[in-house]
């Protein structure tokens, strides 16, 4: 982001409350200038995204990053992943899987669907605010995304 | 059937045994019918020779008879055909009869008065011709002396003859005898086959339904097995997932509220929080090795590749890299590393797993040090394998360590799933690594033994079949 005054915009599709929650309070901590939007499941997720597409609004752009839970009811996360990617008009936004899982077939799924990255969500607070910060200094202070 | 070369050995010998009894009987008795078909037709070959003679004799006496009454030279002709064909009938007739026969004297005999019969022929006619007197008393003193030797022959022939043909009664009875017992080998040939066929195709039914049965029901056990597997695998994956977030979310919040609230709790809370937070990474990580070691399938020997040891080791120090730098441990690896053959995955996680061990338990005395050696044995010099295994070829990778050891009455138990020994809550040993590592090895169809003495450090044998 070296636009100046747009704000860094991101995604999460989760369907955790908690993890929302610890998610936005971490982000607010670590004073990163992001702008961070919810929702619950992967369908709400493609509505989301379709609906920003499709209104072309300059004061409503796409999200920047999308933090993709694999777990969800209706749409899981590989399925959100399959179609942002396979979507001509999505494809370009960096998706990082966000989950509890490490198990290396998830692992390797996500990468071959087109995942930018695997993140497995911390169990301590501290370890959540790590992750957070380096998110935040890598894909918005040291990548350049559309 | 748990003794199968005892009957096959039986339903062989028997059948065998009565095949050649039968075999034998029936040769013996049809080279017994032969024999008397045989000597039967030369009964009947001397009865035709000896009744040849008779009428021969009668041709000579009664061409003799006619030139005597008429005077007609062609009366004669039978006479000189017969005289000349009688020599030769008598040979053959004597040479029918064996010379120890009993009938050899009376063939003596009808030769000598056959010969002194035509001998008085040729005297009468001597006379006939010479002096044309057929009433000459001397033809007539002929004539009946020679009618007196015609009926000595004809005696003589007929009792030969009479003998032959008592003889072939004789033969006739030997003939039924024998042809009856024939039949009767042939009866019980057809009958034993019958039988025998018969049993054999039952006993392959009978066999054939076993193993069809056998078969179904192994079918149905691996079935089985594969169905109880799968779900073992999916209940693994369910409970470590799902007790997994919970867990992950206890600890972040525990220590959100230690960050984020450190001005409003005690010394006690703080001492209590961190309990909290220690007891969910422990529950958390129980579960992910639970989830490990259910997931450690065995892999099909197709699958196995062929590896170095050298390679596996590379991966597990490279991973070990800070560890075995923050303890100033040595380890010292045999530099002769054999390949192998496995799953390299399990195998690195194996050593991984032995190497955390040994850099954990550490004697803080000593440097710790770490000696890994390699050897090959055979089944037989393993304690406790199984007997199929005796034969089998092993590596023995052998790591010995200087740590703080355990008291040999435990060498069995620390494989077992949850088994600590030290009793430390606050070190990572949560009993599950030994277990991780009995999986592996028994996965590669292999064994691991450990042994040890309090102090003095632990040796782990793993013993990995050579393919």
């Amino acid at each position: 982001m070296k636009q100046g005054d747009l704000v860094f915009q991101i995604l999460m599709v989760d369907d955790d409350e908690d993890d929302r929650f610890l998610t936005q309070t971490a982000f607010e901590e670590s004073d990163l200038k992001c702008k961070l939007d919810f929702v619950k499941d992967g369908t709400e997720a493609i509505d989301h995204l379709t609906a920003i597409f499709e209104t072309n609004d300059d004061r409503n752009p796409l999200p920047n990053l999308i933090l993709l839970d694999l777990n969800m009811p209706k749409k899981n996360g590989w399925q959100v992943l399959a179609e942002v990617k396979n979507s001509e008009s999505l494809r370009h936004i960096p998706v990082l899987v966000f989950t509890t899982s490490k198990s290396p077939e998830h692992v390797k799924r996500s990468y071959d669907l087109g995942a930018n990255s695997f993140i497995t969500k911390p169990s301590t607070y501290s370890g959540l605010l790590d992750i957070v910060r380096v998110i935040g200094k890598y894909w918005k202070d040291v990548a350049t995304v559309i | 059937m748990s003794k199968p070369v005892p009957w096959l050995l039986v339903a062989f010998i028997i059948p065998m045994v009565l095949l050649i009894a039968i075999g034998v009987f029936s040769y013996y008795s049809n080279s017994r019918l032969n024999q008397a078909f045989d000597q039967s037709d030369h009964t009947q070959e001397v009865i035709l020779q000896a009744e040849k003679i008779i009428s021969t004799l009668k041709d000579i006496e009664s061409g003799v008879r006619g030139y005597i009454y008429i005077k007609d030279s062609t009366f004669l002709e039978p006479y000189t055909s017969g005289r000349k064909a009688i020599i030769n009938e008598l040979r053959i007739l004597d040479s029918l009869v064996t010379p120890t026969a009993p009938q050899q004297a009376g063939i003596v005999k009808i030769n000598s008065l056959a010969f002194t019969k035509i001998a008085a022929l040729d005297s009468v006619l001597q006379i006939v011709k010479t002096r044309d007197d057929s009433d000459s008393l001397k033809v007539i003193e002929l004539m009946r002396n020679g009618k007196l030797i015609m009926d000595e022959t004809r005696k003589m022939i007929t009792g030969l003859i009479i003998e032959e043909k008592n003889l072939q009664n004789d033969l006739n009875d030997t003939k039924i005898h024998y042809s009856s017992r024939v039949r009767l080998a042939q009866w019980v040939l057809i009958i034993f086959g019958i039988i025998f066929f018969a049993l054999t195709y039952w006993r392959m039914v009978v066999e054939w339904q076993q193993k069809v049965k056998y078969e179904r029901k192994l079918e149905q056990q691996v079935i089985d097995l594969e169905v109880q597997n799968k779900q073992l695998e999916d209940f693994s994956f369910v409970l470590s997932h799902h007790l997994q977030e919970p867990l992950r979310k206890l600890g972040t919040f525990t220590d959100k509220l230690q960050l984020n609230h450190s001005d409003d709790i005690n010394e006690e809370m703080s001492y209590m929080l961190r309990r909290i937070g220690l007891f969910s990474t422990q529950i958390s990580k129980l579960v992910e090795g639970i989830h490990t070691i259910a997931n450690l399938q065995k892999q099909h020997q197709d699958l196995w590749k062929s590896f170095s040891l050298e390679s596996v080791f590379e991966e597990v120090l490279r991973a070990y890299d800070e560890k075995i730098k923050s303890k100033s441990a040595v380890i010292d690896i045999d530099s002769n590393l054999p390949m192998l053959k496995g799953n390299f995955q399990q195998l690195v996680l194996l050593f991984k797993q032995l190497l955390d061990n040994s850099l954990t338990f550490v004697n803080p005395d000593k440097m710790p040090y770490i000696k890994v050696r390699v050897s090959q044995v055979k089944g037989n010099e393993i304690a406790g394998l199984a007997e199929i295994k005796q034969n089998v070829e092993y590596l023995n990778i052998s790591l010995a360590d200087n740590g703080i050891g355990f008291s040999s009455d435990f060498t069995d138990k620390v494989f077992e799933i949850f088994q600590k020994l030290e009793q430390n809550e606050e070190d990572e040993g949560l009993g599950l690594g030994l277990a991780i590592c009995k999986k592996i090895v028994l996965n590669h169809d292999g064994e691991i033994v450990a042994e040890s003495q309090t102090g003095k450090g632990t040796i782990i044998k793993i013993f990995i079949p050579i393919l």
